[in-house]
């Protein structure tokens, strides 16, 4: 490394400074060759990588894109992670690049440029003054001492000197600066460099450092994967030499033995291959045929049966078929299946769904009878299997109502498959009964349920255990008899020896008189000696609530609705209810006892339920078509004792139950209002707290008159439609509540208007109804009546202590009057209006009054004076009832805003 | 081929085809009806768990009568064969007055759906042998069958055991329904 140059020599301008000042040139010279060679290396290298960078990222997509295409996930996991540690490394990449450029290239082009550039300037700058100078020195000293020109000389070179000894201080000082600078300037180029480098080359390390450990378990996991290949070539190598060593029979259709299935299986069992799938679903390829318009053709079909469905698939993917076939699955469950020996072609069989019939064709009979089999046993199964119901019901709500109730009832149910006696059907003894008499208390098998069923169900009741929905009384009438109690009541008479007991052996016809002999003329029960005592029995069985014995009395002929005069004539069912005893009741009313029979205080089963506030049986009684406006000795129907009693919950259910009575017996209703979810949500509800304290703790009266609800707009009956379950009961007891309120708050009425016997005399009778007609009131009856004078006074009881309560009353009497119920908003206070007031004389033209008549005494027609009293007249004047009728909707709304 | 030619014929002389559909609830005597107006015997069944299918020809007409289960948790089923029924048979168990109600409503279910609006409707009151049996016109009343509009309904007695009453039940189908 040369020296720095001494500025002082400067002026001298030695050879040794000159040569000091070469040996500078040369080293500058060398750096600029340097750092040009190294911008050119730099940029090259930048390309290169942007090249190799472009290749990776190109490698790092391409696993993507593979491993989108294969579905395991390990690779695809592998390939993915792989992929982008690759991007990201390439991304530090060319972040790399970019620094390079940004520190290294172009400062280096700037220094070579704007540094090392214009010292070849001032080297010639200098050159040139030096020539000068020596120009100047040699016209100088050539002088001869007289020349006059010495002086002029002598100038021109001091300036020559002056100049030169400036450039070469300023070369000189360029030099050294150049010098100094080489050493760190130069130098912090190559560090930035190196950082840089250093720096990607780390940020790469650690993207691929992260991956190590996935690497690591992928290795263990491709080492499992080879292995398991070469366990399976080892077992394919085997399959395939035991294939090879099958009988040529066992790819014969027609080979008779059950070699070919089984030489399968057993090859299968030896490999462990292809077991698990061929013995848990059926499937293979079967000819389907096709109805065609002028030829039957026959196709090849993989059918296989999944779950509850039966898949049908193109026999397999052709490259020639132009349009792919679909696979086609039909559900077994709405299927039925039989052999159909007519086809005209051999072992066929049909799969009979709803829309289609598939005739299908095995290749031999035993395939056929496998396959029939097969979807036989699915489509049993799928019927057989709740859940499935679930997603088979489009209005959920029906759905959830079933299910919960078997939810809550099946563990009582599988109580009652599991009682002793009860796993054997009661009848024939054969295992594994599903199906019940209800009534008999006894568990069947399918063939001997059929013969029950036969017998009618005043003997026997029969529901499926699988099947059918069970009412929580049932299920415990179950628990409580059961296989061995039955038949120890049916089965008690020595002449049973005259029968054979049957057993599952027994022909159809051998069953059906065996068991007409047991239930229909019980012939196998012992008579008792004294006919009197059962009716005692019976009482006493109901009041402990012994249904076996209840059951054998019942057996023996005891009538199940004598009334026992010792205890003021009441029945076993009144005596049920008395005990609130839910069991008995049911179990009584299934056996078909009247419910309406009445006490010595003319009180039926209901008045008694009611009484108590007992909904459950309320209900129960209801759902047996007990008269719910039996009267009683006092003229008071259930209903009316519910309200006195202010018993909300069977005030409730009576009103629900009329008022379902009236929706279904009314046009254009929709026969599902809801009203049975609300009636089973009320026994569920109740149910619950059955055995805490009595529900009607509420305070509201209700007493006071609710009118029924007659309109039901869609809305509200959609909303009821709709909604679970659960809520129905509340939205029904809303519309009611809304119902009411509709009414108060619109004040739609029912008011009472009689015609007096003046009025019917003078023909005016048409020209009141007109005025109410005309009005838009709604005419909910009408009839023409005498009245007896005992009528007459309790209609006018208000006014009994008036001087003019004779003379009314003999007026009244005068004639025949017209009774008329209507109903609207208003009508009670709208319908006085319109009748005037009582003195004719104060009345308005206008009224009936103004309009008619002139004297208090002939007032031509009376009208409820308030909405309590018209309820009191309407129910005084038609103890038969009114009509409860819609008017058409567009009419009601010509009459009224909402 | 054959089927088309017969059919075609059978437009000529008149035959005519008909999908019945067969509900009601269990053990209303379905499959007994079934298999009398096919065998013309009386044959004990057994409770009908899926369906059963036959082709019964009276007057002419071929009724295809698909007669299904009636279970309470398969009673959703139904619903899978109304397409294309052109007559409605549903049979009530007369004796049975306890779910009389239950049937009713079942009953308004079905007819209440798109698919069966055309379709025509036979109520058997069926098992009239048996003691205490409501009348046919009991049964018309608990089935709120008065209240139907736009709908072809008879109710007609009948015992499937003896075979009484399901011709006559036929005959009104085959003369009412309307030919496509």
């Amino acid at each position: 490394m040369p020296s720095l140059l001494d500025l002082r020599l400067c002026q001298e301008d030695a050879p040794a400074f000159r040569k000091q000042l070469g040996e500078n040139e040369e080293s500058i010279a060398a750096l600029e060759t340097t750092m040009k060679a190294l911008i050119k290396l730099a940029k090259a290298g930048v390309e290169l990588a942007n090249e190799l960078s472009a290749k990776q990222s190109q490698l790092a997509a391409e696993l993507t894109n593979f491993s989108n295409q294969d579905g395991d996930p390990i690779v695809v996991t592998a390939l993915q992670k792989f992929s982008k540690s690759i991007a990201d490394v390439e991304r530090s990449r060319n972040m790399l690049q970019s620094h390079i450029r940004d520190m290294f290239i172009e400062p280096m082009e700037k220094f070579v440029r704007e540094e090392i550039g214009p010292v070849k300037d001032m080297r010639k700058r200098f050159e040139k003054a030096s020539d000068e100078v020596d120009g100047a020195l040699n016209r100088y000293m050539a002088k001869k001492t007289k020349d006059t020109n010495i002086e002029e000389a002598a100038a021109e070179l001091a300036i020559a000197r002056k100049d030169l000894h400036a450039r070469s201080l300023e070369y000189s000082i360029k030099m050294n600066d150049l010098q100094a600078r080489k050493k760190f300037e130069f130098m912090e180029f190559i560090l930035a460099y190196m950082y840089t480098d250093s720096a990607f080359y780390h940020q790469s390390y650690e993207f691929l450092r992260e991956l190590d450990p996935y690497m690591r378990d992928l290795t263990g996991l491709l080492q499992d994967s080879r292995q398991r290949h070469d366990e399976d070539t080892q077992d394919n190598i085997l399959f395939q030499n035991a294939c090879a060593n099958r009988k040529l029979s066992s790819y014969n259709p027609l080979s008779t033995a059950d070699e070919s299935t089984e030489a399968v299986e057993d090859i299968a069992n030896a490999t462990n291959q292809l077991s698990s799938p061929k013995s848990s679903q059926k499937s293979g390829y079967l000819y389907k045929r096709n109805s065609g318009r002028v030829m039957q053709t026959w196709t090849k079909r993989f059918f296989s049966v999944e779950g509850e469905n039966l898949v049908c698939a193109p026999a397999r993917l052709s490259k020639f078929s132009r349009e792919e076939e679909p696979e086609s699955s039909i559900n077994l469950r709405v299927c039925t299946i039989k052999a159909a020996p007519n086809a005209d072609r051999r072992n066929c069989f049909e799969v009979i769904s709803p829309m289609k019939v598939f005739t299908l064709q095995a290749e031999n009979e035993k395939s056929m009878m496998d396959w029939i089999q097969q979807l036989k046993s699915a489509n049993q199964a799928a019927l057989n299997f709740p859940k499935a119901h679930g997603s088979e019901h489009e209005d959920g709500h029906h759905t959830q109502q079933n299910a919960t109730n078997t939810a809550s009832n099946s563990e009582l149910l599988k109580q009652v498959i599991k009682m002793q006696g009860n796993e054997c059907c009661a009848d024939c003894n054969s295992p594994d009964p599903q199906w019940a008499s209800i009534n008999l208390g006894i568990t069947l098998c399918i063939e001997c349920s059929g013969i029950h069923r036969s017998l009618g169900v005043h003997v026997s009741k029969v529901r499926s255990l699988t099947l059918d929905r069970w009412e929580i009384e049932t299920i415990e009438i179950m628990l409580q008899l059961g296989n061995i109690r039955a038949n120890d009541v049916f089965l008690t008479s020595s002449s049973q020896s005259q029968f054979q007991p049957i057993t599952s052996e027994s022909t159809r016809s051998e069953k059906a008189a065996y068991i007409t002999e047991k239930y229909v003329t019980k012939s196998f029960v012992t008579l008792p000696d004294e006919a009197e005592s059962m009716a005692v029995a019976l009482w006493s069985a109901v009041e402990e609530t012994n249904l076996v014995e209840i059951l054998r009395q019942l057996a023996l002929g005891a009538n199940i609705n004598f009334r026992n005069e010792d205890e003021g004539g009441c029945t076993p069912l009144h005596l049920a209810i008395k005990r609130s005893d839910d069991i008995c009741t049911e179990f009584l009313l299934q056996w078909f006892c009247d419910p309406n029979i009445t006490d010595d205080n003319g009180w039926t089963a209901l008045h008694h339920a009611v009484q108590l506030n007992n909904s459950r049986l309320v209900l129960t009684l209801l759902k047996r078509h007990a008269k719910a406006d039996f009267q009683d000795k006092d003229g008071k129907t259930p209903l009316d004792i519910a309200v006195e009693l202010q018993h909300v919950q069977s005030v409730t259910i009576l009103r629900l139950f009329a008022f379902d009575r009236s929706q279904n017996g009314s046009p254009g209703a929709n026969s599902d209002f809801g009203f049975r979810e609300a009636m089973s949500s009320f026994a569920i509800q109740n149910a619950t707290f059955r055995n805490s304290h009595p529900a009607s703790q509420s305070n509201v009266d209700l007493r006071a008159s609710v009118p029924k609800p007659i309109l039901l707009d869609d809305q509200n009956a959609n909303l009821l439609r709709r909604s679970d379950p659960k809520d129905r009961i509340c939205l029904l007891g809303l519309l009611f509540v809304s119902s009411v309120s509709f009414f108060t708050s619109l004040n739609m009425e029912r008011t009472y208007i009689m015609v007096k016997p003046d009025g019917v005399e003078r023909g005016l009778v048409g020209e009141i109804i007109k005025r109410f007609e005309n009005r838009g009131y709604q005419l909910l009856a009408l009839q023409l009546l005498t009245p007896t004078k005992e009528h007459l006074e309790q209609h006018y009881a208000d006014l009994k202590a008036k001087p003019f309560f004779p003379g009314l009353i003999q007026y009244m009497l005068s004639g025949p009057v017209v009774g008329m119920v209507w109903a609207g908003k208003d009508a009670v206070k709208t319908g006085r209006k319109m009748l005037g007031e009582t003195n004719p004389l104060a009345s308005a033209p206008g009224t009936i009054r103004g309009d008619y008549c002139i004297e208090v005494g002939r007032n031509i027609c009376h009208g409820s004076d308030s909405v309590e009293s018209a309820e009191k007249e309407i129910a005084l004047w038609f103890p038969q009832g009114v009509a409860d009728y819609q008017r058409n909707k567009s009419l009601t709304q010509l009459i009224y805003e909402n | 081929m054959g089927g088309n030619l017969s059919k075609a014929l059978g437009k000529l002389f008149g035959n005519k085809e008909m999908r019945i559909l067969m509900l009601g609830l269990d053990a209303a005597g379905k499959t007994t009806i079934l298999y009398k107006l096919k065998l013309n015997q009386s044959v004990t069944t057994i409770p009908t768990v899926g369906f059963n299918v036959e082709a019964v020809t009276y007057k002419n007409v071929k009724f295809n009568v698909w007669d299904v289960g009636g279970q309470d948790k398969i009673r959703p089923l139904w619903r899978h064969y109304y397409t294309g029924t052109q007559g409605l048979i549903f049979v009530v168990d007369s004796q049975d007055r306890d779910r009389i109600d239950e049937a009713r409503q079942e009953l308004h279910k079905i007819i209440s759906d798109r698919e069966m609006k055309d379709a025509l409707l036979l109520v058997f009151a069926n098992k009239q042998d048996l003691p205490g049996a409501m009348t046919p016109a009991e049964v018309t009343e608990k089935m709120g069958l008065a209240r139907l509009r736009d709908r072809q309904w008879y109710v007609h007695p009948s015992c499937a055991t003896t075979g009484e009453g399901l011709l006559e039940g036929l005959n009104w189908m085959s003369q009412n329904v309307k030919t496509k």
